[in-house]
């Protein structure tokens, strides 16, 4: 194979420059009997003839890879991009695209690498931060390799992009109050029958079957009788996080910026999710609207995983007030809604479960900021949000306790009057 | 902990410092040959531009203008300016443009060179002009006693000792 017709080796700009006017200022130093012309031009015709010398024979072979395919967002992962090449290397570029919401090192996106003398390959890299949840392609962007003396290029050419999974950070959470409704077997929420658990529920006579260590002496040497501590059971309960994706409202500076309604609320999905699976609930998760996903409750850490992937690959999408919406929510299960409560559909289907009895719970989770100017949008917004406030009340009255989000403590005093009134008998339309 | 930025399109100080270098290449060419002869207005007007342009987009042909229109700017003096010591400065000042256009074309303006790049052809350009220099001070011992023709037999055998010289020296790498 000749070289040069096979290859993708094109001159740089500077071997052109230097091509053409080191020979023309050599021959007009002839020409003209100039040798101050030779002397000025020597250095470029020294530059054109080793630059040529050094001509590759060969297209180098890129391979890409990254070091990670899910990684929590705000963390960081490199993108390798591996070099090889028969002839004289001396710098390979590698530029990346740049990327909404991912950082990248070093800033600028773009990187040149010197290989050592004599060497084949080498890995160039990129370091990247995505800095919002999501699936981000990364990778996407240009390499390139200069010859020996700058002679000749090849590329720019296009290095293909990954998709990560960019898993949400949970925002801190904690809660001491207990979900209103344990059914399953075992957990870390008190039931409301006694059985094996550690927190005290009463004295009574003893019977037949109970455990000695549990007789209470004092009561018991009182009365002449044999007296025993009951505790009640401890079960688990079943959680369902409500993820309202059809619209994300406000502005998204990332992990380490301002937050959008999606941002909230998919970040508190993670963080409500992190906290019940690890008390030992089972925890399901239906996406409303953003490829309306659903994930039956379960319990673990990989389930866990598994709800952050899905959060992940949430994005906003639309959904019509009269679209028939399945949230497969059994009896007795806990339902968390997060959402800005702006969708008619979200509002509807709260008061439908919580017409079924079911303990219900609205997370608000839209941004504080409110809009302000005599512009129209901003006035319709004022308007929308005027009557979002009304169907809080409604919602209110209904029976749906709506909190903001804001952390830590969120659900304590909403969950204990939810399991007060779980205790107390009710009617329930069927 | 390591702080995370987002993309931006600050230039970096070095990639300002070699579009630094190319005015300064330019500026020295010009004023090599004003002090030893006289430069068209115009032409150091063009040369301006050119530089403005070469700034702005190294990669592009404007670089080849540029070191084109310094040498007609050198091409135009009168002759017998070869013994002037100003000719070793205006062939650093080509080098110096030369070398600094083509560094800056390594990638975006917003890309920080690599500093083996930049030693690797600070090295390069130092040699470079030392091919000039010895040009430079054979021309001057031979120009009263050999004839032109003898001068730029001289010229051809001492430009390929530097192409040579050069080039074994290169392939060692920067640190070498």
């Amino acid at each position: 194979m000749a070289a040069g017709t096979a290859t993708q080796w094109r001159p740089t700009a500077a071997l052109v420059r230097a091509a053409v006017a080191g020979p023309v200022l050599a021959v007009a130093a002839v020409l003209l009997g100039r040798p101050a012309l030779l002397v000025v031009g020597a250095p470029l015709l020294i530059c054109a003839l080793l630059g040529i010398l050094g001509r590759p024979r060969h297209d180098p072979v890129v391979d890409t890879t990254s070091e990670d395919r899910a990684l929590p967002e705000g963390s960081g992962t490199a993108l390798h991009a591996a070099v090889r090449w028969t002839g004289r290397v001396e710098q390979v570029t590698r530029v990346l695209a740049p990327v909404d919401l991912v950082a990248t090192k070093p800033v600028a996106g773009a990187v040149s690498v010197t290989p050592d003398p004599g060497a084949v390959a080498v890995s160039v890299a990129l370091a990247v931060s995505p800095r919002r949840w999501g699936r981000p392609e990364v990778g996407k962007g240009l390499l390139a390799a200069t010859s020996w003396w700058g002679g000749y290029r090849w590329g720019p050419f296009p290095t293909p992009g990954r998709r990560l999974t960019v898993l949400p950070a949970p925002l801190p959470f904690d809660t001491r109050a207990e979900t209103p409704r344990p059914v399953g077997l075992v957990g870390a929420n008190r039931s409301r029958r006694n059985g094996e658990g550690t927190e005290f529920s009463g004295i009574r006579p003893f019977q037949a079957g109970d455990r000695l260590r549990r007789i209470h002496w004092r009561t018991s040497l009182r009365t002449g009788e044999l007296h025993t501590i009951t505790t009640t059971a401890e079960q688990d309960s079943e959680v369902v996080l409500l993820v309202d994706a059809i619209a994300d409202l406000g502005e998204s500076g990332g992990v380490d910026g301002a937050a959008s309604s999606l941002d909230t609320t998919v970040r508190a999905a993670a963080a409500l999710a992190e906290h019940h699976l690890r008390t030992g609930n089972r925890v399901g998760l239906r996406v409303i609207g953003g490829g309306a996903q659903l994930l039956r409750p379960a319990a673990g850490l990989r389930h866990q995983r598994r709800i952050l992937e899905t959060l992940a690959s949430v994005v906003p999408e639309p959904v019509g007030p009269d679209a028939r919406v399945r949230l497969g929510v059994g009896a007795g299960t806990t339902v968390l809604v997060l959402s800005p409560l702006l969708a008619r559909v979200v509002t509807t289907k709260l008061v439908e479960l919580a017409n079924r009895g079911l303990p219900v719970v609205a997370i608000d989770t839209l941004p504080g900021e409110r809009p302000t100017g005599p512009d129209r949008e901003a006035l319709a917004w004022r308007l929308r949000l005027v009557e979002r406030d009304l169907e809080l009340v409604q919602l209110a009255r209904a029976g749906i306790p709506v909190v903001a989000w804001r952390g830590p403590g969120t659900l304590d005093e909403v969950m204990r009057r939810l399991t007060r009134r779980a205790q107390l008998p009710r009617a329930v339309a069927r | 902990m390591r702080i995370w930025r987002h993309p931006s399109w600050h230039i970096p100080r070095s990639q300002l410092a070699l579009r630094c270098c190319v005015v300064v290449g330019a500026a020295v060419v010009l004023l090599g040959a004003a002090e030893v002869g006289r430069v068209a207005p115009w032409l150091a007007a063009v040369v301006g531009l050119l530089t403005l342009g070469a700034l702005v987009l190294p990669e592009a042909p404007l670089g080849l203008l540029l070191v084109a229109t310094l040498a007609l700017v050198w091409a135009l003096l009168p002759k017998g300016s070869v013994t002037s010591p100003w000719v070793l400065l205006a062939a650093l000042g080509l080098v110096l443009v030369h070398v600094s256009l083509h560094l800056a074309a390594q990638g975006p303006a917003v890309m920080r060179p690599d500093p083996a790049q930049l030693r690797l052809w600070s090295v390069r350009a130092v040699a470079l002009w030392c091919s000039s220099a010895l040009l430079w001070v054979a021309a001057r011992w031979l120009r009263g006693t050999a004839t032109p023709s003898a001068v730029y037999v001289l010229a051809l055998v001492v430009l390929a000792a530097s192409v040579v010289w050069i080039g074994q020296r290169t392939a060692q790498g920067p640190s070498a």
